[in-house]
């Protein structure tokens, strides 16, 4: 490269010094499992460990390109400098810069720096990594960021600056990680891993071997069985308490003009940022524990940046806006996520008269085709758990009924659903890409029809709008009146 | 819901608010892919089938079962080509409006998909050989949405394919001129 030429990477910015050792780290991380490997399977003959002299020209290769990269912030954009063979500069506008997330483990918080990823809304992979900063630079390289975001038409409101709007306290945290729900599935997942490593194999061995059970009487091994299992189960939920307290303690969101600020964790801190008008839809979501003790979650969809790359602790952070709030707060942060909406006081339109009956019919035969697995695998007298199973499909079904309903707020679309989880979901017309009336052959035979819309999310599979079992004229009109909202209320990606 | 006059440009013919079949040549395009489908399917089955009877490879209780098995897909098959492109022809269509395009579609799963014009990131305009020889195309519509980020329009003559393009291309603001 001619040295008389002008170039960013003369007067950028370097990373922090600390990011040798944690690239260091990262690479010796990635080596340590299969060095662990080898050293807990080979017998004695431990010449695979000279493998690890790989991590010289790795490190050699990481110093250059420590000396190579530099950053730097115009007031327009961002400029980053790297590459050690290949150079390469890239402009990143600060407009379209849409989240700035840090990821921050107890080293690097030790240390007093950060890893920084910056996210425009193109593509699933961060536009630029910056790995370490100090915090002291993270915080100047936000304001910088954000400080032309600010739009002057949306002033920070007093209540906003102090305040922040989803504050996590540990009673909240007990009750997220009791929620069986969440607990559930840890425990399910504790199950297979006991059964993959032949825990209960070796337990039933040790009870025929060891003979210390024999001598006790039948009711004493009773006891001691249930004994066990409430054992199992305390352990299991302290565990999930203390995984949903590593994960979300510390939870808080802050307004910031049109952006919210997130961040969460105990041991590694995540931060990341929501930008308001990237807002695709609102799931508000109330499992049948939460409303015992009245409390909702509310989790937003955003376009762009990313969530399916390595990034997705600060991508999953974004997503889950209000990992539980009390209900009576609900109406607040949903007016300042789309001013106006309120889901209790909305108009819900249900569905057609006949969704009902159709609801049961395929949950009742569901219901049969469990029980005749279960007769089948199990013997003949589990068909007799046809008596509860096919009352209970029919109760459920006759809820998700009653429950299921859709509204027209102004310049979006609603849908509720859900039985034991409760699920309220919103999309305004600006966010609709596609609306489509879809039939199935039973549809058809009912007059029936489903309504599904279509928003730029960010990865596949993600929530989507889809009202089933309206009157066919119904889906017509509304999606003839959504198309035709969503092109009056235009669309921009930002 | 039709255009203003302040608004009209040329070329907004296509957009005149009425829904249109697709081309009838389609039809012809679509019997010879199930055609070609049909007989490059059928007769490696039918020789398969021909072995294992000629060399006792199955048990006797198998083959009848095979036979009819083969005998439906079969067909199947040529019921599909002679039929089914007519059928599919006569439940597609398609309309665009000042509010963008709309697309029904399927014959058993029955859909109407509204792509209001904003929404549209890009297009394709694509020609099969089968198409090519008869002037037909497809028109791919683009947007940034998850399921149906691509909607596709098969058997629309080039020409009306290339002015819907450009209409729905011709955005507020993007065209000022």
């Amino acid at each position: 490269m001619p040295a008389e030429r002008p170039s960013p990477a003369r007067d950028g910015r370097r990373l922090h010094p600390s990011s040798l050792l944690f690239s260091l780290l990262r690479h010796v991380k990635a080596y340590a499992v299969p060095a662990l490997l080898v050293l807990l399977f080979s017998k004695g003959d431990r010449v695979e460990l000279w493998l690890g002299l790989i991590l010289i020209p790795v490190m050699v290769f990481e110093i250059y390109r420590y000396f190579s990269l530099r950053y730097r912030l115009l007031p327009e954009e961002l400029v980053v400098t790297d590459g050690v063979f290949f150079k390469n500069e890239r402009h990143v506008p600060l407009s379209r810069i849409q989240n700035v997330d840090l990821v921050q483990n107890p080293l690097q918080r030790l240390f007093g720096v950060a890893d920084v990823r910056i996210e425009t809304a193109g593509g699933s992979e961060p536009e630029a990594v910056l790995r370490v900063l100090s915090e002291k630079l993270v915080a100047e390289l936000r304001e910088h960021i954000f400080a032309g975001r600010r739009e002057p038409n949306a002033p920070l409101r007093e209540s906003d600056a102090d305040q922040p709007l989803v504050l996590l306290t540990s009673r909240d945290i007990l009750l997220l990680g009791l929620d069986p729900g969440r607990g559930l599935a840890l425990f399910f997942v504790v199950l297979g891993a006991a059964y993959e490593f032949g825990l209960f194999q070796g337990l039933r061995r040790l009870e025929e071997y060891s003979g210390l059970l024999d001598g006790l009487p039948g009711w004493a091994l009773w006891l001691l069985g249930a004994a066990a299992a409430l054992f199992g189960a305390a352990l299991l939920l302290a565990l999930s308490v203390s995984w949903t307290w590593l994960r979300l303690g510390g939870f808080r969101v802050e307004r910031n003009g049109d952006d919210f600020r997130l961040q969460s964790g105990v041991l590694t801190r995540l931060a990341a940022t929501v930008p308001g008008h990237r807002i695709q839809s609102i799931t508000v979501a109330e499992s049948l524990m939460q409303r015992w003790f009245a409390r909702v979650s509310v989790k937003v969809e955003t376009a762009g940046g990313g969530g399916e790359s390595e990034g997705d602790l600060a991508a999953t952070l974004r997503r889950r806006f209000a990992p539980l709030l009390p209900t009576g707060r609900l109406p607040a942060i949903l007016d300042a996520l789309e001013p106006g909406l309120d889901f209790a006081g909305l108009e819900w339109n249900p569905l057609a008269p006949r969704a009902g009956r159709r609801m049961t019919r395929k949950a009742v035969l569901l219901a049969l085709l469990l029980v005749l697995l279960l007769g089948v695998s199990l013997g003949p007298w589990w068909l007799a758990s046809a008596f509860l199973l096919v009352p209970l499909a029919v109760i459920h079904a006759r809820r998700e009924a009653r429950f299921s309903a859709w509204a027209r707020p102004a310049g979006g679309l609603a849908y509720r659903s859900g039985v034991l989880t409760r699920r309220w979901r919103y999309v305004a017309d600006a966010r609709l890409q596609v609306v489509a009336r879809r039939e199935s052959p039973f549809d058809r035979r009912y007059q029936m029809a489903s309504l599904c819309v279509d928003t730029a999310g960010s990865r596949a599979g993600g929530p989507r709008i889809a009202v089933p079992y309206l009157e066919r004229s119904m889906a017509e009109a509304l999606r003839a009146e959504l198309a035709q909202g969503a092109e009056a209320a235009g669309f921009s990606w930002s | 819901m039709n255009d203003s006059p302040a608004q009209a440009q040329p070329g907004d013919s296509v957009a005149d608010g009425e829904q249109k079949p697709l081309d009838p040549a389609q039809v012809e395009v679509e019997t010879t892919v199930w055609w070609i489908v049909t007989l490059s399917v059928a007769p490696p089955l039918l020789i398969g089938l021909g072995l294992c009877f000629g060399f006792g490879w199955l048990p006797s209780w198998l083959r009848w079962i095979l036979v009819a098995l083969l005998g439906a897909l079969i067909a199947w098959l040529v019921w599909m080509s002679l039929r089914w492109p007519a059928i599919e022809h006569r439940r597609c269509a398609y309309r665009v409006s000042a509010l963008g395009i709309e697309i029904w579609r399927g014959v058993v799963w029955r859909s109407a998909i509204s792509v209001p014009r904003s929404r549209v990131q890009h297009t394709d305009v694509s020609q099969g050989p089968l198409q090519r020889k008869r002037g037909l195309a497809t028109l791919s519509i683009h947007t940034a949405g998850t399921e149906h980020s691509r909607v596709e329009l098969p058997g629309l003559r080039k020409e009306i394919a290339l002015e819907i393009r450009d209409f729905l291309l011709r955005g507020d603001g993007r065209d000022a001129g």
